[in-house]
């Protein structure tokens, strides 16, 4: 019994070992579940990978993509995943409910909502919401109703038609609805293609962020047990990451970027010019006023406040979550 | 005696069940969001019974209005099929094309079609109650003894006749085995159809409710719509027992409803 265990004990302890010297071609393998099919700020992550970043820090990064930002919470939550890439709201809304989850590395620091009409008949101001309805997938109806609150416009004169997220933009295009709610960065950019390509009407973006509400975006996040338990992994991931960032913030790298994560992600080819302009607005928005000066992927207090502020106003929390909750910038490089 | 056994055990069964699930909860401390004890359900269920009621009326009328479609259309077609071989060689395939298109992929199709109303709702009950419905209609009169067509035949009877008086009255049965299980499947169809595009109905309270979250309502929600369910099974069960008391499966006591 004694020797068995103090061989336990010798074999733990070598695996420790092994683990802290690790040899290069040791790969860890680390699955990162993003939010949706291919947008554009999923670029750096493809890059990483392709130019060998991830492997440089000794990562083996099994990109996967996902069903919307709710789906990827609630696997970071059940630990199906290492790391998740999703709406930071959901995330904070998940926290709120009890979910183990933390926010390691901000990528889209200004979640662009908007409200998306067709250019003919747009709607530009709150007001014209009015008597108009709006399609919303289920888990924006709450950046909705928020919009709507803030604003003062009555909830009963606006018709949100919840939508499942595949039938949202068709229900639109076919004029089934006046408008619909998204983020900016992702399909809705699809639709200016379109629009510039001569397929579909013109649409007019009706930005959260001139009425005055810019809430946190997507971004990097893991379970709390992953973060007590791999710490180092996630520093080198984030490194990585952050370093992509950089490489691709730049203009004259857009457009092997593209070519990367299109190639990687096995996207269809009509989706080229939409994911390069998904990159190109996101790039302003890697960034807020609060974290000017500071490396990509580093988070500000007073921006997670907000966030946290408006979970709270549109009810979906009853008190603000406190913000080390929330996230930390532990892993994000200093320089 | 017999009576207290009958509905003493299926509800020992339920109150076991419930509890088992309250203990789950408290002592693997499951968070709401996965899975809410029965308590806090039941909480909740009272406190927003006027919200549970105005969507569970509107899923109710598509389900009813779906399933009513389904029996109004699906019926004469059976009688037809069986009148008639060419009618059957006709209508056969489309049929059974019917049923095999997921009802999930038309969905989306249907509400682009016929927009946000009830009417994609009820078109989708319509098209899962349907099937069922002619089928076990088909088989039913379809299923009469030939001897006793003959006999009806050979004492003048019409063809019009025999389908009235021989081969309806010994289809009910059958017929009625496919109006239970069409039933079913009209809820699970009314909220196919909320889920692709709603702003009301329990499939809508779904979707909102998983949206933010809010377990505690997704599982109110859920037990509605199983009452629903039920309710509409025993219903359709009670009408069956009234109109056919002459049929083996109703005359055995104590016979499990679904055996019929």
């Amino acid at each position: 019994m004694i020797t068995l265990s103090r061989r336990a004990l010798l074999a733990s302890a070598a695996g420790l070992g092994a683990l802290a010297v690790r040899p290069a071609d040791a790969a860890d393998t680390v699955s990162l579940r993003l939010d949706w099919t291919l947008s554009g700020y999923h670029l750096p992550f493809y890059w990483a990978k392709a130019k060998g970043y991830y492997a440089t820090e000794g990562l083996d990064v099994d990109i996967k993509e996902g069903a919307g930002s709710g789906k990827t919470v609630a696997l970071l939550a059940g630990r199906q995943e290492d790391i998740g890439l999703a709406d930071f709201m959901f995330m904070a809304h998940g926290v709120a409910k009890g979910m183990k989850l933390k926010a390691i590395m901000g990528e889209v620091q200004n979640g662009a909502w908007a409200i998306i009409s067709h250019a003919d008949a747009p709607i530009k101001k709150p007001e014209d919401l009015i008597g108009k309805s709006v399609a919303t997938t289920a888990d924006h109806k709450a950046m909705l109703d928020l919009f709507l609150v803030l604003n003062k416009i009555p909830a009963d004169k606006v018709t949100a038609q919840v939508t499942s997220p595949a039938t949202r933009n068709t229900v639109f295009v076919t004029g089934k609805v006046d408008s619909f709610i998204s983020v900016v960065i992702g399909s809705p950019l699809d639709l200016v293609v379109r629009a510039r390509q001569g397929k579909d009407k013109p649409v007019y973006f009706m930005q959260f962020a001139d009425f005055g509400i810019s809430p946190m975006g997507q971004g990097v996040f893991v379970n709390e047990q992953t973060l007590a338990a791999k710490p180092d992994m996630l520093r080198r991931f984030v490194r990585a990451s952050a370093h992509a960032v950089n490489d691709i913030a730049r203009p004259a790298s857009i457009d092997e970027a593209v070519d990367i994560a299109m190639r990687l992600s096995g996207a269809r080819d009509e989706r080229r010019d939409s994911v390069r302009l998904q990159w190109e607005e996101t790039i302003p928005r890697l960034r807020t006023a609060n974290t000017q000066g500071h490396p990509y992927g580093w988070m500000s207090d007073k921006d997670w406040a907000i966030a946290d502020d408006i979970l709270v106003k549109t009810g979906q929390i009853d008190k603000p979550i406190p913000l080390s909750e929330l996230y930390t910038n532990e892993f994000v490089p200093t320089s | 005696m017999r009576v207290a056994v009958r509905y003493l055990i299926p509800l020992v069964a339920i109150v076991v069940a419930i509890a088992l699930w309250a203990a789950l909860v408290h002592v693997f401390a499951i968070p709401d969001y996965l899975l809410p004890a029965p308590q806090v359900v039941a909480a909740r269920m009272i406190k927003d019974w006027p919200v549970l009621w105005k969507h569970g009326v509107y899923t109710l009328f598509s389900v009813l209005t779906g399933f009513a479609a389904g029996i109004a259309i699906g019926v004469p077609i059976a009688f037809a099929i069986v009148l008639s071989r060419s009618m059957e060689r006709l209508m056969m395939p489309f049929l059974v094309m019917s049923q095999t298109i997921p009802k999930v992929a038309i969905a989306p199709i249907l509400v682009v079609w016929l927009g946000f109303g009830i009417l994609p709702k009820i078109a989708i009950v319509f098209l899962i109650c349907f099937f069922p419905i002619v089928v076990s209609t088909v088989v039913g009169l379809k299923s009469v003894e030939t001897d006793m067509i003959d006999l009806v035949r050979a004492m003048g009877g019409s063809t019009a006749k025999i389908m009235l008086r021989v081969r309806a009255p010994s289809a009910l049965p059958q017929m009625f085995a496919g109006f239970k299980i069409a039933v079913c499947l009209a809820v699970v169809g009314a909220i196919v159809g909320e889920f692709v595009g709603s702003d009301r109905g329990l499939g809508y309270l779904l979707l909102t409710s998983t949206g933010t979250l809010d377990g505690p309502l997704v599982w109110a929600a859920l037990i509605v719509l199983i009452a629903m369910g039920v309710t509409l099974f025993a219903i359709v069960s009670l009408i069956e027992r009234l109109a056919i008391p002459w049929h083996v499966s109703m005359r055995l006591e104590d016979v499990a409803a679904f055996q019929s």
